[in-house]
C-alpha cells in the first residue's frame, strides 16, 4: 500500500469519528424503508431473502450500455490456473463483442473479502466483482452494489432462468436482485468403487442414513494403526457438511430473520448424534487421524471409501489420484424422508458507485449467460446457474456431474445470515467435541446455540 | 544533552538569529532544536503509525465500526461490557488469553532456561565456537511462516517426528489434532526459534562481567558451580528482565505459528486460539471494528501489567 493510500485511509476514519455526533441522532431508522423498487412494476424480483435487508436508496432505473472508450476493473479469485484462464478466455470474448471496452481482470489472492472491504473502506471499488454471500450480507443494505433488478426487467432476464436456491443468498428481503450466481457446486457421497465391490455392497443411489451407517460398517477393516486401516468414511468436524444431515432430519440452523440458532432441536440433535457416530464407532474418521490434510485427500489415499464432497473433487482426483474408481451418488434419504444438501455459490455483481453502470451489466449478463455458463460445464470446473443447462449432453456423458446437479433441487445454500461465522466456527467446534467425547452431543449444540444467539444479542448493529 | 563543541562556541553558527521574539536561553534552544532535527524523521513515524494509531484506536473501542459500510456509532463502555461477558462465560476472547498466559508460561521458562544455557556454553572457549554461534541463531533468521510450515509437516500423524518416535517403538500421537497437544507442540517450535536470540543477549551480558570477580573468587575457594548462582545468575538479572519482559510480549501476541499450522479458529476446540486471533477474526472476519479495538486494549492492560511485575520483582540492580 502506498503511502497515500494510507493517508486517504487514515483521513476517512478521521473524518468518520467527526462525524459520529450525527450519527448518533439517526442510528436507528433505516430499516423501514427498504425495497423502493419492488412496487414499480418496472423491475423484476427474485426469491425474497429475509435474511438481506434491502437498502433504504438504489438505482431505480436500468442505464444504457455507455458508449465511448471504457474501461471497466474487474476483481475475484482464481483458485487454480485453470479458473484463470476460463475467466480470462471469457472477458477476452466480452472485449470482442464490445470493441469500446477494455476489461483488466484484478484477481486477489488471498483473504479476497478482506481485501474488498479495505478497498470499499477506502472507496476504490472494481466495476465489477465476485460477491460472496457473507459480504451480500454487508454490501447490500449498505447501498455499496447496484441493483440489478431494473436491468433484468429491460433486458427480459427472468430471475427463474436460474435455480432460485442459488440467486436467494444475493437478493434482499422483497427479492430485489443485487448479484447473479456466477457458477455454484453441491455435495455428493463419493464411493469407492473397488473397495465398495469387496465389501459387496452395491449402488448407494438409494440408501438411508441406516444403509450409511451399515456400509461404513462393512468397509472398515481396522488394522495397528489408523495408518494401515481402511474406515467407511471420512466426515471433518464441518459445519458445511453436517448442515446436509441437519436439512435432512427436517431441522433449520437459523430462524428465517438469522437471529436466533435452531440447530440444537430435536433434528439438530438427531443428525448430530448420526454424523458423529462414525467416529465414535471407528467406523469413520476425521481426515487428520488418517493423516490427510482434507477429507478428498484421505479418500484419494484409499483410507476410506466413502466421503463428502462437492465438485472440486473431480479434477483433484483426476491429477492426483488418478487410479481412483469412484461413483458419485445422491447423499442418502434421512429420517424425515427427504435428502439434504448444502449450495456453495458466489455471483457476480458490480459497484453502485462503477462510472459504467449499463456496461456493468453487460459484462454480468455476458458471464452468467448461456455462452459463458456452458464453457464453465464443459471445463469441469463448477456447475453452471441457468437451469436450461440441465440438460445439456455433457450430463449424459457425466452422470455423477448430474447428481451433484440435481443438489439444487433439493438443498439450501450454506450461508446463515449476519451470524453466518460465528455459526459455522461455534457449530463445527461443537461437532469436534463430541467426535473427540469432550462433550454430550446435546450439551455441545445447546451450549454452541447459547454462544451464538448472545453473539447476535450483543453484535448485531441495532 | 552535553556537547563539549558547544561549550568551546557559546554563541554556536546560529547564535545571531533571533527565532523568538522573547528571550530565552539561546544555547539550550539550538540544542533543543538539533536533537528534534535528528530525531525528526523517527517521530514522524512514531508519531503518525504508533501514536495517532494507538488514539484511533481508543477512540473505536467506544464505537460501532464498520467501516465503508455502515458509519459509526457511539456505543460508550458496551464494547468493554461484552468483553467482561465473554471472559466471565468461557467466550472466545477468554479461551484466547487463557491459552496465551498457558503459552508465555512455557514458552518463557524454557526458552530463558535454553538461551542462558546455549550462552553459557558458547561463552567457553570451545573449538568452532563461531561455527556453532552461527547455527544455534539460525532458526531465529528463518522467516517464521516457513518454519512453521515446516513444523506442520513434522508434526503430521506420519510426519517426521512421530516416526522417529516409531524407532523406539513409541506410537507417536497426531499433535495438531489433539487438544492436549497442539499448544505445547507450537510452544517447542516457538522456543526453537526464540531462544537463539536471547542466547545473543545473554552472550553480551556475560562478557560484561568482570573477570576479576571470578578470580577472587576462585581464591576464595569456591566452585563453578557456586560462582555461576553466586556471580553470573545474579549479574545477568537486568538482562534476564530483558529476555523474559521481550520474551513475554512476544508470546503474549503469538499469531504467525498458530494461524499457519492450524487456521484461524484456533482448532483443535479452540486450544491453539490466542488473544491476537481473536483480535484478527473479530477485526476481519466479524467486521466489528470497535470491539476488536477493546480487546486489543485489554491485551495491552494485561501485557503492560505483567511486564510492570516482571520489572518489579527481576530487575534488581545488584552490585558488588
Amino acid at each position: 500500500m502506498s503511502s497515500k493510500a494510507r493517508k486517504k485511509s487514515l483521513w476517512s476514519a478521521l473524518m468518520a469519528l467527526t462525524l459520529v455526533a450525527l450519527l448518533t441522532a439517526c442510528g436507528g431508522g433505516s430499516s423501514t424503508g427498504g425495497g423502493t423498487t419492488s412496487g414499480t412494476g418496472a423491475s423484476v424480483t427474485g426469491p425474497k431473502n429475509a435474511l438481506v435487508r434491502c437498502p433504504s436508496n438504489t438505482n431505480t432505473t436500468a442505464a444504457s450500455p455507455e458508449t465511448g472508450q471504457i474501461h471497466l476493473v474487474v476483481a475475484g479469485w482464481a483458485s487454480t490456473p485453470a479458473e484463470d484462464a476460463l475467466v480470462k478466455q471469457g472477458l477476452q470474448n466480452f472485449e470482442k463483442l464490445h470493441p469500446n471496452v477494455t476489461v483488466t481482470w484484478t484477481p486477489i489472492p488471498g483473504d479476497y473479502a478482506t481485501k474488498m472491504r479495505a478497498n470499499v473502506a477506502s472507496g476504490n471499488v472494481p466495476d465489477v466483482f465476485y460477491l460472496q454471500p457473507p459480504m451480500a450480507q454487508e454490501y447490500i443494505p449498505a447501498g455499496k452494489l447496484l441493483n440489478l433488478s431494473p436491468y433484468m426487467a429491460r433486458d427480459h432476464v427472468s430471475p427463474s432462468t436460474y435455480y432460485p436456491s442459488l440467486m436467494q443468498d444475493f437478493d434482499c428481503a422483497d427479492g430485489t436482485v443485487f448479484g447473479i450466481p456466477k457458477d455454484w457446486n453441491s455435495l455428493g457421497l463419493f464411493y469407492n468403487k473397488t473397495l465398495f465391490q469387496q465389501a459387496g455392497l452395491g449402488d448407494p443411489s438409494n440408501w438411508t442414513w441406516d444403509d450409511l451407517k451399515n456400509a461404513a460398517q462393512k468397509l472398515t477393516k481396522r488394522g495397528s494403526s489408523p495408518a494401515n486401516s481402511v474406515y467407511g468414511i471420512a466426515l471433518p468436524a464441518d459445519a458445511s457438511r453436517w448442515g446436509a444431515f441437519l436439512f435432512a432430519s427436517g431441522g433449520q440452523m437459523v430462524s428465517a430473520d438469522g437471529k436466533q440458532a435452531l440447530f440444537n432441536s430435536q433434528a439438530g440433535i438427531q443428525a448430530a448424534e448420526f454424523y458423529t457416530s462414525f467416529e465414535l464407532n471407528h467406523t469413520g474418521v476425521m481426515p487428520g487421524d488418517v493423516g490427510a490434510s482434507w477429507d478428498g485427500d484421505a479418500f484419494g489415499k484409499q483410507q476410506v471409501a466413502m466421503t463428502l464432497e462437492g465438485g472440486w473433487m473431480i479434477p483433484f482426483l483426476a491429477q492426483n489420484y488418478p487410479k481412483v474408481q469412484y461413483g458419485i451418488a445422491p447423499l442418502p434419504i434421512g429420517p424425515s424422508g427427504k435428502r439434504g444438501n448444502l449450495l456453495y455459490t458466489n455471483a457476480w455483481a458490480a459497484y453502485s458507485g462503477t462510472k459504467y453502470p449499463g456496461m456493468a451489466w453487460e459484462l454480468i449478463k455476458y458471464m452468467t449467460g448461456a455462452e459463458y455458463q456452458t464453457q464453465v460445464l464443459h471445463n469441469g470446473f463448477a456447475l453452471p446457474t441457468l437451469t436450461s443447462l440441465a440438460t445439456d449432453s455433457y450430463f449424459q456423458q457425466n452422470p455423477g456431474v448430474k447428481v451433484l446437479q440435481d443438489g439444487a433441487s433439493y438443498g439450501q445454500p450454506d450461508f446463515y445470515g449476519v451470524a453466518d461465522t460465528e455459526i459455522h466456527s461455534d457449530v463445527s467446534n461443537a461437532l469436534q467435541s463430541i467426535m473427540l467425547g469432550k462433550q454430550s452431543v446435546a450439551d455441545a449444540l445447546n451450549a454452541a446455540a447459547q454462544k451464538v444467539n448472545t453473539w447476535i444479542e450483543q453484535n448485531v448493529a441495532p | 544533552m552535553q556537547l563539549s563543541v558547544r561549550k568551546a562556541q557559546p554563541d554556536g553558527p546560529y547564535g545571531t538569529r533571533r527565532l523568538l521574539p522573547f528571550k530565552i536561553n539561546r544555547r539550550k534552544l539550538t540544542e533543543t532544536l538539533t536533537a528534534y532535527t535528528f530525531l525528526a524523521p523517527y517521530l514522524f513515524v512514531l508519531i503518525v503509525f504508533t501514536l495517532i494509531a494507538i488514539v484511533t484506536a481508543l477512540t473505536l473501542s467506544f464505537f460501532y465500526v464498520d467501516f465503508g459500510f455502515t458509519a459509526p456509532i457511539f456505543y460508550g463502555f458496551r464494547n468493554y461490557l461484552n468483553i467482561w461477558y465473554d471472559l466471565t462465560h468461557d467466550g472466545d476472547f477468554a479461551v484466547g488469553l487463557r491459552n496465551c498466559v498457558e503459552y508465555t508460561i512455557g514458552v518463557v521458562t524454557l526458552q530463558t532456561i535454553l538461551a542462558l544455557f546455549l550462552a553459557l556454553l558458547l561463552n567457553q572457549r570451545v573449538r568452532g565456537r563461531s561455527f556453532f554461534r552461527t547455527i544455534f541463531y539460525l532458526p531465529a533468521m528463518t522467516s517464521s511462516v516457513a518454519i512453521s510450515l515446516i513444523f506442520y509437516w513434522l508434526y503430521q500423524p506420519q510426519g517426521g517426528i512421530n516416526y522417529v518416535l516409531s524407532l523406539l517403538h513409541i506410537q507417536g500421537p497426531a499433535w495438531l489434532e489433539n487438544p492436549s497437544t497442539a499448544l505445547p507442540a507450537i510452544m517447542l517450535l516457538n522456543i526453537w526459534t526464540t531462544a537463539p536470540t536471547f542466547m545473543l543477549m545473554y552472550l553480551a551480558a556475560l562478557q560484561d562481567i568482570p573477570s576479576t570477580l571470578y578470580e577472587a573468587a576462585r581464591v576464595d575457594g569456591a566452585n563453578s558451580w557456586q560462582m555461576l548462582w553466586k556471580i553470573t545468575v545474579p549479574l545477568l538479572r537486568p538482562t534476564t528482565f530483558a529476555v523474559v519482559a521481550l520474551g513475554s510480549i512476544g508470546a503474549f501476541q503469538m499469531f504467525d505459528q498458530a494461524f499457519v499450522m492450524e487456521g484461524a479458529s484456533g482448532a483443535p476446540l479452540r486450544s491453539t486460539l490466542t488473544a491476537a486471533m481473536v483480535i484478527y477474526d473479530t477485526a476481519f472476519q466479524k467486521s466489528l471494528m470497535g470491539l476488536a479495538c477493546a480487546q486489543a486494549f485489554v491485551l495491552f492492560i494485561i501485557i503492560f501489567a505483567v511486564t510492570l511485575l516482571q520489572k518489579r520483582y527481576i530487575d534488581v540492580n545488584i552490585q558488588y
